[in-house]
């Protein structure tokens, strides 16, 4: 079988855990880029903030919160907390996310024109950096990076 | 401005540029694979690397070489997987020959043709434009073209991008790990940071080459599978259901040749390597042979750790020796000389000609060290035993064998290695019996190795013991030049 030397060392399913293999040690620039994604995802919404206040005032709310939240988050992971500043992140990012999801496809509350308004520059730039924010958060908490003020120890 | 398509020789470049881009990707991890870590610095200290592909932690309590250190990738994703790190270089430069002629070509039609328009912005306007673009894609709607040109404002710059900023880049972080190129221009490596940070470049430039593949691709998807590939299989927009098939075709085809090569690889290595260096060896030999090595680094530059690559003889006899310093050592020089000869350590240190250099070694693996060695120029020591005219070569013969000092040796045999008479003759060719200023340790080759500072490391062999000088390399192992040259199919040339 002509394929059959490719197989051998790694099947398909293992190629899925090839993740485990690889090690970043960039603490510093993971903090960064964790504080300027969520920094992104808080400005954002700012942005966003007027124009949803007046559709619907606890969605505005909302973002105004998400803004104030990514500012905290920022901190918490610039001060080095895995336990709330990631994590802060990460809660704000995937409930923008979710949100932003059932808003367009079931409809919020008195916020029915979001309905269907998939072609929104802004919610979908969103979108992205709140994947991009919970991709960094997965890559620290599974040890595939580490996040200042962790270190690797390698001896080797 | 007559309207711009898409003419001939840019499908046909297209097409080429997946089948060596593609073969490019699979047969660099495989070189990444001989040394899966990246660094920012040339020491590559212990556990300084900025990323590790590996499992493996070595041990800390006995001694384990950068060979330990290597990792097995499946032929799935390296060319040709299992640790062919001979073969996966062959392969690569073999593509690297091909992409780069392809690209000459592509640019020079672009500049002989108006198709430049198509990639060069003649306006500041096409900035405002890409961003306007972005922010239609973002809302899920596809931007217009520019008047009369096939692409979009941001596609134009990203391929432009790609043609004119990436490409050239990974071309020139690829050349800055020659050890020729390095050894002779040092400047041109710390353009990049060093050696280690072109290294490191290299791979992210891979990276941003699969980023901008996933993204292309997407785009096609969504500008319409069927229309933008009959572009590039038929020139126009027609025939899109046909074009569809021709595609999926062609990429079958592409994958058959990577399934078809890496098997014939695996099977017969021996006859691979003739192969692809009959192609090779020849232009790196005429690119890189003749370039001589200049370097002085500082020495407060010299690495602190440095790493090791193969154990030390593990013979009887090596040991006697070792333990009474080398004093009982002798290195015969013998073969077509007129006057065969024999050197002990004490010759050897109190021969007329002491040199000292400070350089760079580049193991062929990937990692690096700067290290200052003492020794005697070879070129002098080898014009005393008077060479005959038939003379071509040095066999460098040693005193490790190897499945006796390996627990995982690659072939039997005592370790050898040869050099033409030309890298003889360079001025930082020397025997060294020195290093960082204290005798050689064992570790790193003594009594006496070889430094060949235009070559990668395979090549500087270690524990001498004989110079035999012939006419060809035939006779000697498996006749391809080297231990390392029969057994794991490197090239003989290591100027890169």
């Amino acid at each position: 079988m002509a394929i059959r030397g490719f197989i051998p060392a790694w099947s398909l399913v293992q190629l899925t855990t090839v993740y485990k293999m690889i090690a970043l040690n960039l603490p510093e620039t993971s903090r960064l880029v964790g504080i300027l994604l969520i920094l992104l995802v808080g400005l954002l919404h700012l942005y966003e903030f007027p124009e949803h206040f007046r559709a619907a005032p606890y969605v505005g709310l909302s973002f105004l919160a998400n803004f104030v939240g990514s500012l905290v988050a920022a901190v918490g992971i610039y001060r080095g907390s895995h336990e709330w500043g990631w994590l802060l992140g990460a809660l704000i990012s995937g409930v923008a996310f979710v949100a932003y999801i059932i808003s367009r496809s079931f409809g919020l509350p008195g916020f029915s024109g979001a309905l269907s308004e998939w072609a929104y520059p802004a919610g979908t730039a969103s979108l992205i950096v709140e994947a991009l924010f919970l991709a960094s958060y997965l890559a620290v908490i599974t040890g595939l990076a580490v996040a200042a003020p962790e270190r690797r120890g390698w001896h080797d | 401005m007559e309207e711009l398509g898409f003419p001939a020789w840019i499908r046909a470049t297209h097409f080429l540029n997946i089948i060596f881009i593609s073969f490019l990707i699979r047969s660099g991890i495989e070189i990444l694979s001989a040394h899966p870590k990246l660094y920012w610095n040339d020491d590559c200290r212990h556990g300084s690397e900025w990323l590790r592909i590996t499992s493996k932690t070595m041990p800390r309590d006995k001694l384990w070489t950068s060979q330990d250190e290597e990792e097995d990738f499946s032929p799935l994703v390296a060319m040709p997987g299992h640790s062919k790190l001979g073969l996966g270089r062959q392969w690569h430069f073999l593509n690297v020959i091909f992409w780069v002629l392809t690209g000459v070509v592509y640019v020079m039609l672009l500049f002989i043709t108006p198709e430049w328009h198509r990639l060069i912005p003649t306006s500041w306007s096409i900035f405002p434009q890409a961003w306007q673009d972005v922010v239609t894609y973002l809302s899920f709607q596809l931007p217009d073209l520019l008047p009369g040109e096939p692409y979009n404002a941001i596609q134009k710059l990203t391929y432009a991008a790609v043609v004119f900023v990436l490409a050239p880049l990974q071309i020139a972080t690829g050349a800055a790990m020659s050890p020729a190129l390095s050894a002779r221009h040092p400047w041109y490596v710390k353009l990049f940071g060093g050696h280690q940070a072109a290294r490191s470049l290299h791979f992210l430039s891979l990276l941003a080459w699969m980023v901008f593949v996933t993204v292309h691709v997407a785009m096609v998807v969504a500008h319409g599978f069927g229309r933008e590939t009959a572009k590039m299989i038929f020139g126009s927009e027609e025939h899109a259901v046909a074009a569809t098939g021709i595609t999926f075709v062609a990429l079958g085809a592409v994958v058959a040749l990577h399934v078809i090569t890496t098997q014939f690889t695996l099977k017969f290595p021996r006859r691979t390597q003739h192969l692809l260096l009959s192609v090779v060896s020849p232009l790196r030999r005429a690119l890189l042979r003749r370039v001589t090595s200049g370097q002085d680094y500082p020495r407060p530059g010299i690495s602190p750790q440095p790493r090791v690559n193969g154990r030390p003889p593990a013979g009887e006899t090596y040991k006697e020796l070792a333990e009474n310093d080398f004093k009982d050592w002798r290195l015969e020089v013998h073969g077509l000389v007129e006057r065969p000869m024999s050197f002990s350590l004490e010759d050897l240190r109190t021969f007329p000609s002491k040199q000292t250099q400070t350089t760079l070694h580049h193991c062929i693996q990937g990692w690096s060290y700067v290290a200052e060695w003492d020794g005697v120029p070879l070129r002098q020591l080898i014009e005393l035993c008077r060479p005959l005219p038939e003379a071509r070569y040095l066999a460098f013969h040693t005193m490790q064998n190897v499945p006796e000092s390996e627990p995982n040796p690659k072939g039997p045999g005592n370790f050898y290695g040869t050099i033409d008479l030309e890298l003889m003759s360079h001025p930082q060719t020397i025997l060294a019996y020195e290093m960082n200023g204290e005798p050689l340790p064992i570790e790193y080759g003594a009594p006496l190795r070889l430094r060949v500072e235009t070559q990668l490391g395979f090549k500087m062999v270690k524990w001498l013991c004989a110079i035999e000088v012939v006419e060809s390399y035939e006779h000697i192992g498996k006749g391809q030049g080297g231990w390392r040259e029969d057994n794991q199919y490197y090239g003989t040339d290591a100027g890169i």
